[in-house]
């Protein structure tokens, strides 16, 4: 790797490594206990930022309430969209087909409502101007997401295997029957989960979005990036997302800058890093291979 | 040559030992593999089929000695083959928990496998099954006794050199049993060889040959119907233990 | 039992599935119908008939070739866009070398999208329908990036491939092409799906374990399903081109996904047939309340195919069979 790229990428993939950690989280956690994929995740990062958008600019309130009524929104659109397809749409097919439209269904709403409105419109609760490190410029924004994300990352982690609750939620993840036999009420620990996982991808969209552009298809680039972490990571525990979000950062810093285009090309090495890991490690990705 | 070989087989689900180290030989037309609830029965059938693989003998275990797991079919090793190759090689197993394709007919299910090993006369077996006049309904809709047929019809599809019968006949009554069962001495006379494990002793045992018992994983009986009923661990295992 | 020559016997079989599927009036219907419209549209007419149907035919391309692969084996799969596209760039990049001739960009694009689908498919068809389906999901972004990041370097013409070759003379005409493609591609799959291939299919989306565990491994028949999948899609990629006299990256749009599902949606998935009805309602439909509505037409459709989704998961086809057979058979239904 020649020297003048050594940095940015070091500095880009850690960074940005982090972002990602944070979207995968509340992912790996939807999908370890409902075990169906929601893609309706992603648009949760929609419509958090719409939502500020909406809230601090077209209606001018304060920047602060703004941002709480957008990430509960956020919460009950997610919450909605699990309750909708669990009652009428219970197979795991179904339920994809369905958040997939939920997903597109938002994007044309915003699309028509906030006709021509995107961009870097939404002002941001954090410092904004860039950073050197290590002849790097880097937004802050990035930097206190990485230590939130820690911060989150801990949390979770001491819930779900310190905490009383938390154990319930790995009984009611991993035997659904049995642990409604116990008393436990799986149906409101599902609920939880998915509000909590809601929570995440709304607290990512605070943070993050304030730094990029808001389009009618920014629903796209968080679900790639949690999904295919997810992949890399295996989706039983969690704990996992951490290495597998640095693989798939820097590896998508590296060809960035070894190999500039006009595009970007950060979709293609997500893909191919997910089909490479499929091929080469599939048993890392838990238990997802059809046959043997 | 034997049929079937098993030699040291184990299986381990969390901490308990499902089957243990089980070994058994077939050269008979009719095996029936019996035992109380949770002795492993389904378990080692499954492992001969294929669905599940032997435990691997870690090497303190070695040097206790105890020996690699292998199932051999007609002397041909299938230890840890995928379950459709050993279809393909002519041992095809039956669902005790009945998985019909419901959205296809009856024939249509039956057609599915019959490309398996060449062309079977897919009549002549809805005929021995009993399920000419349904042919042609939807198999999502039959009821259980049918669905228990299809599922014995849907093994002869594929022209199994041995059948691995999983609870045939659980869950019917007396007398769709007692059909059933005369379906399967019908097969065993025109050569077809089997392997059933069940539950219900006495209805079984008339149609076998030989009977393996199982107990809490281990093999306790291995010999004919005969002198099954009196033997002394045959009879702790059913009966109960006196020093329990 | 004698064991007969293989190869009368395969071909008795073909025969069999043949007569079974010409027989099947809602296999008829629609062949006829698509058949006829050109002639009853006027095969010199430009009008905006002409123009909707001319679209609606290849999303029925589209349709027929999403049904035969996801709506049989249950496996979503959202790489159409990326399929098309390819198909598309593969005529424009052939035309703009200077060849011509539509046979050969039509040839080349199906080549392409089999060649595509094949690649895609192979290590990805190992995974569960979900996680396949997720991953088709990135194949659309990945056309549309590498179109833009490779389109200069690769010194392709700025704004896109112009000046393909029209696919016939006249809309009108256009409309006879695709419509003689449907009926092929349809009674194609309608075969298949007939056949001991379409029965593996099927048993793929009632219960592949089932499958698997009783000997049939059903890895080649999904790859060849979604092979020959995206084969009819790159065809429609080339036509898509040829229709607009222009190639470039808008055929990689994810929004080429949203019609095919819903005309298999409501035509019933896995019934193949039903995709001419559908497709021919769902585009005029579309056209004609586009003016009216602009994008809230879409909105509306995408609110239908929710609808659909989680009620009407079977479409219209199947029940309609049944009913068909309900009032046909003299016995009582059981």
């Amino acid at each position: 790797m020649a020297g003048s790229i050594l940095a940015p990428v070091i500095v880009y993939g850690t960074v940005f490594g982090f972002t990602y950690v944070l979207l995968a989280l509340g992912f790996t956690l939807l999908l370890g206990i409902s075990r169906v994929l929601n893609l309706a995740y992603g648009a949760l990062y929609m419509v958090t930022a719409y939502m500020i958008f909406y809230f601090a600019v077209e209606m001018g309130y304060n920047l602060v309430l703004s941002t709480i009524l957008a990430g509960g929104i956020a919460v009950a659109v997610g919450v909605a969209v699990f309750l909708l397809c669990t009652k009428f749409a219970p197979d795991p097919m179904r339920f994809l087909v369905v958040t997939l439209l939920v997903a597109l269904l938002l994007q044309y709403l915003f699309s028509y409502y906030f006709q021509g409105q995107s961009g870097y419109i939404i002002p941001g609760l954090l410092p904004t101007k860039e950073i050197l490190l290590y002849g790097v410029s880097v937004s802050p924004i990035y930097l206190w997401t990485a230590g939130i994300t820690i911060v989150v990352f801990v949390a979770l982690w001491v819930w779900i295997d310190w905490t009383s609750y938390g154990h319930t939620v790995r009984a009611a993840a991993e035997d659904p029957e049995t642990a409604s036999l116990f008393g436990i009420r799986v149906r409101t620990v599902y609920l939880v989960v998915v509000a909590v996982s809601s929570a995440i991808v709304a607290l990512a969209a605070i943070l993050i979005v304030p730094a990029q552009e808001v389009t009618p298809t920014m629903w796209v680039e968080p679900f790639v990036i949690a999904f295919v972490v997810s992949v890399i990571g295996g989706l039983e525990q969690f704990k996992w997302t951490l290495p597998a979000a640095f693989l798939l950062s820097f590896s998508q810093f590296y060809v960035e800058f070894s190999y500039p285009t006009s595009a970007s090309l950060s979709d293609i090495v997500a893909f191919l890093v997910a089909i490479g890991f499929i091929i080469v490690l599939p048993k890392g990705i838990g238990g997802i291979r059809s046959g043997r | 040559m034997n049929l079937l070989d098993v030699a040291n087989v184990t299986r381990t689900f969390g901490g308990n030992r499902a089957v243990d180290d089980v070994s058994f030989t077939m050269s008979v037309d009719a095996l029936a593999i019996v035992g109380p609830n949770g002795a492993g029965k389904t378990t080692l059938l499954n492992l001969i089929a294929g669905v599940l693989h032997p435990d691997k003998v870690k090497r303190k275990e070695k040097k206790k000695g105890r020996r690699k797991a292998k199932i051999q079919f007609s002397g041909k090793e299938i230890t840890r083959l995928p379950p459709w190759r050993i279809a393909r090689l002519g041992m095809v197993k039956t669902y005790q928990i009945v998985r019909p394709f419901r959205s296809l007919t009856v024939e249509e299910n039956l057609e599915l496998f019959a490309k398996l090993r060449g062309g079977a006369d897919i009549d002549r077996i809805l005929a021995a099954t009993g399920l000419t006049e349904v042919r042609g309904h939807l198999s999502g809709v039959l009821p259980f006794g049918l669905l228990k047929r299809l599922e014995l019809a849907k093994a002869l599809a594929a022209s199994p050199k041995l059948l691995l019968l999983d609870e045939p006949i659980g869950g019917l009554s007396r007398a769709e049993a007692e059909g059933l069962l005369k379906t399967l001495l019908d097969l065993k006379s025109s050569g077809t060889r089997m392997v059933v494990v069940e539950h219900r002793l006495g209805e079984i045992l008339p149609v076998v040959d030989r009977v393996v018992a199982l107990d809490r994983g281990h093999v306790i009986f291995d010999g004919t119907r005969d002198h099954f009923f009196d033997n002394a661990a045959v009879r702790t295992a059913y009966l109960g233990r006196e020093d329990a | 039992m004698a064991v007969s020559p293989k190869r009368p016997r395969v071909a008795k079989e073909w025969l069999r599935v043949a007569r079974r599927s010409v027989r099947d009036p809602f296999f008829l219907a629609p062949v006829v119908f698509l058949l006829l419209l050109p002639f009853l549209v006027g095969l010199n007419s430009s009008g905006f008939l002409a123009l909707s149907l001319v679209f609606a035919a290849i999303y029925i391309l589209l349709a027929l070739a999403w049904d035969f692969s996801s709506g049989m084996t249950g496996y979503l799969n959202f790489g159409i866009p990326f399929f098309f596209g390819v198909g598309a760039l593969t005529a424009g990049y052939l035309s703009w070398h200077g060849n011509r001739n539509i046979l050969d960009l039509l040839l080349a694009a199906f080549g392409s999208g089999l060649l595509g689908g094949f690649l895609f498919s192979v290590p990805t068809l190992r995974l569960r329908g979900p996680y396949f389906a997720l991953l088709s999901f990135l194949l659309p972004l990945i056309g549309t990036d590498f179109v833009l990041a490779y389109w200069v370097p690769f010194h392709w013409p700025t704004e896109g491939f112009y000046g393909l070759p029209f696919l016939a003379d006249t809309p009108g005409g256009e409309l006879l092409v695709l419509s003689v493609a449907n009926v092929i591609v349809l009674t194609a799959f309608v075969l298949l799906r007939n056949s001991h291939f379409g029965l593996v299919l099927r048993g793929i989306r009632d219960d592949e374990d089932a499958l698997l565990s009783q000997g049939i491994s059903t890895f080649p028949y999904k790859v060849v399903a979604f092979t020959l999948a995206s084969g009819v899609v790159g065809f429609a990629g080339a036509c898509y081109a040829m229709v607009n006299t222009y190639s470039g990256v808008d055929a990689f749009g994810f929004d080429f996904n949203l019609f095919p599902i819903l005309i298999v949606l409501i035509g019933g998935a896995g019934e193949l047939v039903g995709a001419a009805w559908a497709g021919a309602i769902v585009i005029l439909v579309y056209e004609y309340f586009f003016p009216i509505f602009s994008d809230l037409t879409l909105i509306v459709f995408v609110l239908v195919a929710v609808v659909l989704v989680l009620f009407v998961p079977h479409g219209l086809v199947r029940p309609l069979r049944q009913f068909v057979k309900f009032m046909s058979t003299k016995e009582e239904p059981t």
